[in-house]
């Protein structure tokens, strides 16, 4: 075999050498776990390859059926298909064989909801411990119709094993009683809650849920779903979060939050490191307090002007991403860590240029500082504003700046960044888009 | 950040590693302690410990492999998510002799995230490709006759057709 470092998209059609096949030597438990990072539909083509590899699939840990790639065939049949002869060659011994479920699927294609139920029984059986679930409506009309998930997923006594559901687009009803002791992390994103006209009553059923699982250990919710209704409030704000004392990983994505719900439900959990609020709106002034608190992630497109006060003196990793409106208030003078400032657009008013250096003054207590800029104008602060400018940032020891467009004044880029951080150890600058 | 160099000035514990074609390497503890099967050699033998064999691992895959635990050594936390992405991404980036005898011996030393690192890399080389480009990917030797291919695809119709 060649050494030369070949083109990741090279095919390999071109290095036909006379080189031997090891991918047939490999053990059994390995093929396995290859063949479980595809779609299931690339792992039954393999049995075409050679006879080493014929019946490999039986066994695979994941079924992973996107609809997506298998859109020429009867999508239906074809799963159908991969269970039955699973069940036909080990009857017995795939129990507790199956580690991940993943279906994404349109919705529209399945005027039967008894097909879903079937499988997710079936792969329940198996003693499955991750399913991800996303069957969207495939139009955006209100009243489309759309999957409820059945009791049997949300009970311990059906769903022994589960420790991970991601259920994306699919209905929750409100009479299923939930109990899911051996779940670690819930993931809710566009679920449709049944009963949205009742903000209220959605709120309940939230809750019920939420309480069922009571040793989550990260949670993501998030919904991006046009609504029958515009809701006050997001149903996630009826819900005392609390009850979930094992909670390490916040994420709530395009939520409207209300800023009081937000303070109690940080200071509540004990044990949370990581809150990521990621599009969310409906505050002004947030005040974060938390002991455990050890990554925070700010993200907003859209809404800016929000002032954040953080009292989390473990805090080693923040990242903000907005058009430099936003402004945190650090209250811990020295956190060993890393800020990380994405800036997704840039104005050259003098209004922005203060706001962005409001904004990285308050970071000075950070050890570490990586800057993502759209162009180098952000940082070429009009004359009249440079001594201003001048130590913004006096503690930072590291920077990394990467500026999204070309850039060609490089001399001039580094004299603004020595002028806002004097006391530099290392100074990157360089070329890396990410918009 | 915590410097991930091989610099014997920090005061770890370092253990001697044996490759099968009979190299000795100096490895600091916690890199080691990254392969489950040498964690559980160390524990066994505790501190009396001269050099572990590794009978199945030759030195230049054993320094491919030790490369990777160094780079690991400390749990991954936000800090460097973003550049221990670039950097597996390029590691996994090698020929495929090379790819097969890291695979096995990530099984072997039982490294969990470097074993799905592998197999996700060998996954992608599989992916989207027509049985026959991946017989020629991987050197695979059609060893169906005509009959037995056909028969195959008659069985299973319901996923080629």
């Amino acid at each position: 075999m060649s050494n030369s470092k070949r083109n990741r998209t090279s095919t390999a059609t071109t290095r036909r050498s006379a080189s031997a096949d090891r991918l047939s030597d490999v053990p059994e438990y390995v093929l396995h776990r290859i063949l479980s990072f595809m779609p299931t539909f690339d792992a039954i083509r393999m049995s075409l390859v050679s006879k080493r590899f014929r019946n490999i699939w039986f066994h695979i840990p994941v079924l992973d059926f996107p609809q997506s790639r298998t859109k020429h065939i009867d999508f239906v049949g074809f799963v159908k298909n991969c269970f039955s002869r699973r069940i036909q060659v080990s009857p017995h011994d795939d129990l507790n064989n199956l580690e991940k479920f993943m279906l994404h699927i349109d919705y529209e294609l399945f005027d039967y909801p008894n097909t879903i139920d079937y499988w997710l029984r079936y792969v329940l059986q198996m003693g499955v411990k991750e399913l991800d679930l996303s069957i969207k409506p495939s139009n955006n009309l209100y009243s489309a119709p759309y999957y409820c998930v059945p009791e049997s997923l949300l009970n311990n006594s059906t769903a022994t094993s589960l420790t991970m559901l991601k259920l994306n687009n699919v209905g929750l009803r409100t009479s299923v009683h939930t109990s899911l002791p051996s779940l670690t992390s819930l993931s809710l994103t566009d679920v449709h809650l049944e009963e949205e006209e009742e903000e209220y009553e959605s709120g309940i059923l939230l809750q019920n849920l939420i309480s069922g699982c009571p040793n989550i250990e990260c949670l993501y919710w998030g919904r991006r779903i046009k609504r029958r209704i515009n809701f006050l409030k997001d149903p996630i704000s009826y819900i005392d979060l609390t009850v979930c004392r094992a909670l390490k990983i916040l994420s709530l994505y395009c939520s409207k939050l209300a800023d009081k719900w937000l303070e109690d439900i940080v200071f509540g959990l004990p044990l949370l490191e990581r809150l990521a609020l990621d599009d969310c709106y409906g505050f002004k002034k947030l005040t974060i307090r938390s002991q455990s608190l050890k990554s925070f992630y700010f993200f907003c497109d859209r809404y800016s002007d929000i002032e954040v006060t953080l009292f989390t003196p473990n805090l080693v990793y923040f990242s903000y991403k907005g058009d430099g409106g936003s402004v945190f208030l650090m209250t811990s003078p020295n956190l060993l860590g890393e800020a990380v400032v994405k800036l997704v657009a840039t104005d050259e008013h003098r209004i922005w240029y203060l706001d962005l250096l409001l904004l990285l003054s308050n970071l000075n207590c950070f050890n570490t500082m990586k800057l993502y800029l759209p162009s180098e104008k952000a940082l070429l602060f009009p004359k009249y504003m440079r001594k201003m400018c001048h130590s913004t940032l006096p503690d930072l020891k590291h920077l990394k700046v990467k500026i999204h467009d070309d850039f060609n004044r490089h001399r001039e880029l580094m004299k603004a960044l020595l002028r806002l951080a004097p006391c530099l150890q290392t100074l990157e600058i360089k070329r890396q888009s990410y918009l | 950040m915590a410097s991930s160099t091989s610099g014997s000035s920090s005061s770890s514990k370092v253990v001697k590693i044996r490759s099968s074609d009979n190299e000795n390497f100096e490895v600091e503890e916690a890199a080691a302690a990254r392969s489950e099967t040498i964690k559980k050699l160390l524990e066994d033998v505790g501190d009396d410990a001269d050099v572990i064999p590794l009978p199945n691992v030759d030195a230049k895959t054993l320094v491919k492999v030790m490369e990777w635990c160094k780079k690991h050594m400390d749990d991954v936390d936000e800090l460097n998510k973003e550049e221990m992405k670039t950097w597996d991404a390029e590691f996994v980036d090698m020929d495929q002799s090379c790819l097969y005898n890291v695979l096995l011996a990530a099984n072997f030393l039982n490294i969990k995230e470097l074993l799905d690192q592998l197999t996700q890399k060998v996954a992608d080389m599989i992916k989207g490709k027509s049985p026959e480009e991946i017989r020629a990917t991987f050197n695979i030797k059609n060893d169906f006759t005509p009959e037995e291919e056909a028969e195959i695809r008659k069985q299973n119709a319901w996923a080629f057709e």
